[in-house]
């Protein structure tokens, strides 16, 4: 029964999240319309024959947006995401494996960094850098990548007092190949997991950002921004809103539902 | 767009039809005012208030001026209860009416203003607003009632600068008492209302001062709370959670309009709204350029469909109702000649212009809207346009620096002439910088330069018949209009709706929301 | 236990120290000159030059360091250019309101969140558990921006129930919560549901059953009892989300909290503000997990001794 009920997890969210990866691939091709083509005569129409989903405050098509707009959400997402990855895993990888000071030193500024809620730091990045996307990749990698390292550190010190290990060692093995081809493959299933949930995390965070106004500069469609920039015309006209809305919450379930279906597919003794 | 026409018309008469009504009314209630903007401090001498419009109208209330206006921008008699201009605009005598008291206590007499003037006069305190004060010399007292203001140059717009909301009367008193710093969080003027509270960038609490000249006020107390997004302002009326709000976004305005508990007050403004165009820049310098600029842009679309009649497109640098206003051309829009301009100048296909668009947030009436439409039509006459979003306060710095400091090509931009003065206006804007490279002397930012204007203005200044004057401004308006110094957009009607018991809110056409004369 | 909680809050300032380090450091890098942004945009060369002066911005930056630190101690967070002097009296106005929508949020996650997890651990796989467990992965897929504006659009617009802005009575009090409380509700309702679960499948709990002790009973004084220990951690844990999360909530709902404040602080690029607000909270994301702890000892008879 668990078999069968993570692999549903697992399917709807690798399907869902094909789906957006095709749409950011091949948005621009497959949008209806260009998604910065103004129609100044046909603002806020509601969802209707000519335009699925509606049009936006200055007459843009809002479906062609969103699908447009994939590229860009994915893109201020994912792309931190991956940095975090990378780096979370090296000093998580570093602190678990060689312990002592490297450990405590590294680990500090980590859980310093955790005390600190991660939409607030990622505005406080944004004011000193700026509401670009250098500074949106910088806030949302500097935000996401304690929890990896916190996490990766664990694992790998539990690794690293296993047999396989100290087997490894007494061959005279190198350190780094010790790592590279022993640890670091144990604790796949766990960064892959932590990935994906992370991944749901960023969308959150980066279109957050988008909402309050510190996101990509216009006429970008990035989700957040439209959501933000529709807010004031959710009474004469609330198609405006559950499309960037929705396409969030949606994006982030197939997130969500791709981490709990690997997780309970890799690594079924967590809770 | 039948709705939208009765509605102006009911608007125009409005503030007088109000007060036509408002008689009777008892007083004895809070009014709250839900304001886009936030005053964060209070002190007037600082130019701006910062927090700007919001500075200004809850000075309205905490001060008084030598002069007022009244809601048609006439000027009328304030602290002064009289005043008399010399015929050669060097000098001017005010009669200070007895019995008027600072809200500590204080008389306002003779002496105070004067200390008033020269507190303004002093360039170092106040570092904006230098046109309306730079002219002055002295002012001295000669008598407990008397003020004699002299003049270092002939100023025909000494009035419109004493009617001018900073040139507020702060105690002196308090001045000692406090401090300069200090008046910012401790406003203590001879107007209706006295401070009770001041939060800054949140909320003012002010209270009806029963000693004031004019005789008590209609309110009791007035809260003016700050509610940044505009569909919470509109909730927050509608709710009843407060009686007056301003800046509403054209979209809201016929909801309102439906809800039998609400008045919606639109009155057209004196704020044209256009993009700067930066003229040191090599690539802005010929005039056919800016000119294919402004042709590309649908702006009567704009005002139609974007703001759905709320405003107009300009005929002239100066808004319609600014005091010298002339009528120059109307604006065209023909993307094709823009092209061909363009092409004439040099640019193409092959060699695309390239602009840098600094856009603020929540400054203007849907500022990055406009923007993206300004952007868009640029692309579609060939060019690129990168758009910068710049948080609403930090704007203005962007747009005041140095030369060498722009950043931008072209940036929106909207003056407010806040003494209804076309003159203030086109001296503000247009007037050469003394220096191009520093920082400009008022709002001169894309450092336009036409000795012909100058002239035109400086002889302005010393006339003191207004229908010269208006002539000779007339003259400028066409010079100016023609060197396109920037991409002319739009005048936006100022849109405040209250709860229909409210009486005598004024929606001033210098986007100022008065509430000092309202009732409950 | 009183050492152990005094321990804990030793450690609140040295762990201030580094994000005060921290912070300066991150703010101290950025391009621009400070002084011209603290003086204003009307300032001349001279009083830019006067206000760096004024500031000590053109001492050596570890003096600038030092100083900040001193002064932090007796609570002054140096110059914010928006409230011209220490906004620190500022920010403390403002703290109720942001304590007042957390703690609601909590309550909220306690009362809705702990319970519903308990129905769909005891109805599991039935028609009630499928339901919620529904809900709760909507909640955690949706932006608490988006539910916000819904609630906004639904109760305040449509249906003039509540009021849609500012902080004036308990009823304004419901939607922020709400929006703000959604996702952690989701959350503590699925690790509920999962630890209990898991501990309704221990042997001591068919032991029980078997003696003939009703299944309720058991459910709520003994499974729950022992899930409610990693269910409190997971709220102190998860307590960062939610103070990040209500300053979105804050601005939506123009609500006078030091989070709508921290988005006036970033826009004006004033960045003791933003310092200020970070550290304070950093302090209350501290002072909740001292009270997680302070709670799971208490949850627990064993180590109240120790």
């Amino acid at each position: 029964m668990p078999e069968r009920r993570s692999n549903r997890f697992l399917w709807i969210g690798a399907t869902l999240l094909c789906g957006f990866v095709f749409l950011a691939v091949l948005g621009p091709e497959i949008a209806p319309e260009d998604a910065d083509r103004q129609d100044l005569l046909a603002l806020l129409q509601p969802p209707g024959a000519d335009h699925w989903f509606g049009t936006d405050p200055i007459g843009r098509d809002i479906l062609s947006r969103i699908i447009v707009g994939t590229r860009v959400t994915l893109t201020v997402a994912l792309v931190p995401v991956a940095l975090a990855g990378l780096l979370g895993v090296l000093l998580g990888l570093l602190a678990g494996y060689f312990g002592g000071l490297v450990d405590r030193l590294l680990m500090a500024l980590v859980d310093l960094l955790l005390t600190i809620p991660s939409l607030v730091l990622a505005i406080a990045m944004v004011a000193a850098v700026g509401a670009n996307l250098t500074g949106l990749t910088a806030a949302i990698t500097l935000a996401s990548t304690p929890p990896l390292a916190r996490l990766v550190r664990g694992r790998v010190r539990e690794l690293r007092e296993e047999d396989f290990v100290a087997a490894a060692i007494s061959v005279g093995m190198r350190q780094r190949r010790v790592l590279w081809r022993h640890v670091l493959p144990n604790a796949f299933s766990l960064i892959v997991i932590q990935l994906s949930l992370m991944a749901g995390q960023a969308v959150l965070v980066a279109s957050a950002l988008g909402f309050l106004g510190l996101g990509v500069q216009p006429p970008a469609p990035e989700w957040g921004s439209m959501l933000g920039a529709s807010r004031e015309y959710i009474e004469v006209a609330p198609h405006v809103v559950f499309a960037s809305g929705g396409a969030i919450a949606l994006l982030v379930f197939a997130f969500n539902m791709l981490g709990d279906g690997l997780r309970d597919w890799l690594d079924p003794n967590q809770t | 767009m039948i709705n939208r026409r009765s509605l102006l018309a009911a608007a125009a008469a409005s503030p007088i039809a109000f007060r036509a009504m408002a008689q009777s009314g008892a007083g004895g209630k809070t009014l709250t005012y839900g304001q886009s903007t936030a005053p964060l401090t209070l002190d007037p001498s600082h130019g701006s208030f910062s927090g700007y419009p919001a500075g200004y109208e809850a000075a309205l209330c905490l001060y008084d001026r030598v002069l007022d206006f009244d809601a048609k921008m006439n000027i009328v008699p304030g602290i002064a209860e009289s005043w008399t201009i010399a015929g050669d605009l060097m000098s001017a005598t005010l009669k200070i009416r007895a019995g008027v008291k600072f809200h500590d206590g204080t008389a306002c007499d003779a002496d105070a203003v004067k200390f008033n003037l020269e507190r303004l006069i002093d360039k170092q305190r106040t570092t904006t607003n230098r046109p309306l004060w730079d002219a002055l010399a002295t002012a001295d007292v000669t008598d407990a009632h008397t003020v004699t203001i002299r003049l270092k140059t002939p100023f025909s717009q000494l009035p419109n600068s004493l009617a001018h909301g900073s040139a507020a009367m702060v105690s002196p008193a308090a001045v000692a008492k406090y401090g300069e710093t200090g008046i910012a969080q401790n406003p203590i003027g001879a107007g209706p209302f006295r401070m009770v509270k001041f939060s800054p960038g949140q909320e003012l609490l002010v209270e009806a001062f029963p000693d004031y000249w004019g005789g008590k006020p209609r309110t009791d107390q007035i809260t003016f709370r700050y509610i940044a997004e505009a569909a919470t302002r509109v909730s927050a009326l509608r709710t009843g959670a407060v009686d007056v709000i301003d800046n509403v976004p054209v979209p809201l305005v016929a909801p309102l309009k439906s809800d039998p508990k609400i008045a919606v007050i639109a009155v057209p403004g004196l704020r044209p709204i256009g993009c700067v165009i930066n003229l040191s820049r090599d690539k802005l310098k010929d005039v056919r350029v800016r000119q294919a600029l402004n042709l590309a842009i649908p702006v009567e679309t704009i005002a139609e469909k974007v703001f759905l009649g709320f405003a107009r497109a300009p005929d002239s640098p100066l808004a319609f109702n600014t005091q010298g206003y002339h009528s120059v051309a109307k604006l065209k829009h023909d993307p094709a000649e823009a092209k061909a301009l363009l092409a004439a100048a040099g640019f193409g296909p092959a060699n695309k212009l390239s602009l840098t668009f600094n856009v603020p947030v929540g400054l203007f009436p849907n500022d990055v809207s406009v923007g993206e439409i300004v952007a868009n039509a640029l692309q579609q006459a060939g060019l690129d346009i990168q758009i910068n979003k710049i948080e609403g306060a930090a704007y203005w710095e962007t747009l005041r620096q140095d030369q060498a400091n722009l950043k931008w090509d072209i940036a929106m931009f909207g003056f407010n002439p806040s003494n209804a003065s076309g003159l203030y206006h086109l001296n503000s804007l247009f007037k050469s910088n003394a220096d191009d490279a520093g920082k400009p002397d008022v709002w001169n930012v894309g450092r336009y330069r036409n000795a012909e204007v100058d002239a035109l203005l400086t002889k302005a200044n010393e006339t003191a018949a207004r229908a010269q004057q208006d002539a000779l401004l007339g003259q400028a308006q066409d010079i100016i209009w023609k060197d396109a110094p920037y991409i002319w957009l739009q005048i936006n009607e100022n849109i405040s709706a209250v709860r229909e018991t409210v009486k005598d809110v004024e929606v001033w056409p210098i986007v100022f929301t008065n509430m000092r004369r309202a009732a409950g | 236990m009183i050492r152990h909680i005094a321990a804990r809050l030793a450690l609140i300032p040295v762990i201030l120290f580094g994000v005060i380090t921290l912070l300066f450091v991150i703010f101290k890098t950025i391009p621009g000159d400070e002084a011209a942004l603290m003086a204003g945009a009307t300032a001349t060369q001279a009083e830019i030059d006067a206000t760096r002066h004024q500031l000590g911005l053109d001492r050596p930056v570890l003096t600038q360091f030092t100083d900040r630190l001193l002064g932090l101690t007796h609570g002054d967070l140096g110059y914010s250019s928006t409230f011209r002097g220490n906004p620190l009296p500022r920010i403390l106005e403002r703290v109720p309101a942001t304590l007042a929508l957390t703690a609601c949020a909590i309550g909220l996650t306690i009362l809705v969140g702990i319970p519903a997890g308990a129905v769909a651990a005891a109805l599991h796989d039935r028609w009630p558990d499928l339901a919620i467990s529904s809900v709760v992965v909507a909640f955690l897929a949706v932006p608490n921006f988006f539910l916000g504006l819904m609630l906004i659009a639904a109760f305040s617009v449509e249906l003039r129930w509540l009021p849609g802005f500012g902080f004036n009575g308990v009823l304004s009090l419901v939607m922020p919560s709400l929006a703000l409380s959604a996702r952690l509700i989701a959350v503590i309702a699925r690790l509920t549901r999962g630890l209990m679960i898991e501990e309704s499948r221990r042997n001591y709990v068919r032991t029980a059953l078997a003696k003939g002790l009703s299944e309720t009973r058991v459910l709520w004084k003994h499974v729950l009892r022992n899930a409610l220990i990693p269910i409190i951690t997971a709220i102190g844990l998860e307590a960062g989300y939610l103070l990040g999360g209500s300053v979105v909530v804050e601005r939506l709902f123009a609500w006078p909290g030091i989070g709508d404040l921290l988005l006036n602080a970033v826009g004006v690029r004033d960045y003791s503000l933003v310092q200020g607000i970070t550290i304070l909270f950093v302090v209350g994301f501290l002072l909740i997990n001292l009270l997680v702890e302070v709670l799971f000892v208490l949850a627990n008879p064993r180590l109240r001794d120790a």
